[in-house]
């Protein structure tokens, strides 16, 4: 008798424990630190200035001068020397992909942002949540085999938007974490220009639906 | 009685005439004067006018006369003197970037108190500025990189060498340093 007892109090014991570490899980995405959003970044606080090679004269231009637009985090990064360029730096950012609106990557998948530079506010940081439109470095010519598997941002910083409010970013969870509702739950996520400039003629902010429906 | 309202009238209206015709002259010179200025100072200069540019890469044939001319436009049209030796604190290259979004960039220091620049790196993209590139498109790309290393920022206007794009400057017919960007370097230095 007292043996059942002990064995029922370990079993119950091992089911909260596991019930507890799976409802753990099912909610990491929401309790994840996230970064403060960095919103209208002027460039001139830059320490980079670029000649463009082409400038957006709508935001459905750059989505379809884009390969790639995903919306997710920013889980780790590190400074590399630029392969073209001995003496220079590029900033490799791991983005892990919370919905992906046009490319065939998936939500949960993690891809790798190359920006040239390191420690500059045009640079994204680790734990920022950003809405990305993307060109695919590696286009099959052979010269672009440094670069393969890594991803460069339309229009230098153009192609930038951060997430506009912080509580939205448990709804981006939702949308990672299942496919139900996901188009009622992208009207509910906008995201905000990174960085100010006259250059391109872009909204100051776009929900995710928004840029679903422009691809 | 008559006549003298009138002349009144007429001088009062005449006065009116002249007032508004000053405001207006006034508004007109005003709005000449704010778009006359488009260039933009970063807040940053080198110590000296005299500047040495060092090109490492492949900064040879077409890139390097495109080089050159930029650095010769710059000596007769402003106030800096710019040439080309290895070392130079101003670094000029020529890179195969593949698919990001530029046909140039400069980075420079003297973002702190006391905005000096004392290094700046200007690299030209051969993914878009390719060997068949014209001379002249390739002068335009050195001549915003340089005016970037020198202190400027980017202008709102496309008839100019510092606007955001050069294929919109070139269509404008930029091909050399305009009298709004040769006013922004000599403001500096």
């Amino acid at each position: 008798m007292k043996k059942n007892i002990v064995v029922q109090a370990i079993a119950v014991t091992l089911s909260a424990l596991i019930c507890a570490s799976l409802a753990g899980c099912g909610s990491a995405g929401a309790n994840q630190k996230i970064a403060q959003p960095r919103i209208g970044i002027s460039q001139s606080t830059s320490r980079f200035q670029f000649s463009r090679v082409k400038l957006y004269s709508s935001m459905k231009e750059m989505a379809d001068d884009s390969s790639h637009i995903v919306a997710g985090i920013v889980t780790s990064q590190k400074v590399e020397e630029d392969v073209a360029a001995p003496g220079t730096h590029v900033t490799l950012s791991k983005f892990r992909i919370m919905d992906s609106l046009k490319g065939d990557k998936k939500a949960g998948e993690e891809i790798t942002i190359n920006q040239d530079g390191r420690d500059d506010p045009m640079i994204i940081k680790k734990n920022e949540v950003v809405l990305l439109f993307l060109h695919e470095m590696y286009t099959g010519d052979a010269r672009d085999l440094p670069w393969k598997g890594q991803y460069s941002v339309a229009g230098v910083w153009a192609g930038i938007y951060s997430l506009s409010k912080v509580n939205e970013f448990t709804t981006l969870s939702t949308i990672e974490s299942t496919s139900s509702n996901r188009e009622k739950n992208e009207e509910e996520v906008n995201f905000s220009r990174f960085m100010i400039s006259d250059s391109d003629q872009l909204p100051e902010t776009v929900s995710l639906s928004e840029v679903r429906e422009m691809k | 009685m008559k006549g003298k309202f009138s002349s009144i009238t007429r001088g009062f209206i005449l006065r009116f005439v002249c007032v508004i015709t000053t405001i207006c002259a006034l508004v007109v010179c005003l709005t000449f004067a704010s778009h006359a200025r488009a260039y933009e100072i970063s807040g940053h200069k080198w110590s000296s006018s005299t500047i040495i540019v060092g090109a490492y890469g492949d900064v040879s044939g077409t890139y390097r006369t495109a080089l050159q001319q930029a650095i010769d436009n710059y000596n007769q049209q402003t106030h800096v003197h710019l040439s080309i030796h290895n070392g130079g604190p101003i670094v000029a290259q020529v890179v195969y970037e593949s698919h990001k979004d530029w046909a140039g960039l400069c980075e420079r220091d003297g973002s702190q108190p006391p905005y000096r620049i004392t290094w700046a790196r200007t690299k030209m993209n051969t993914r878009w500025m390719t060997s068949g590139t014209s001379v002249a498109k390739k002068r335009l790309v050195w001549l915003h990189e340089l005016g970037h290393a020198l202190g400027l920022n980017h202008t709102n206007n496309a008839s100019t060498v510092m606007y955001f794009n050069a294929d919109y400057s070139s269509f404008n017919g930029v091909q050399y340093l305009t009298r709004d960007d040769i006013n922004g370097i000599n403001a500096q230095y």
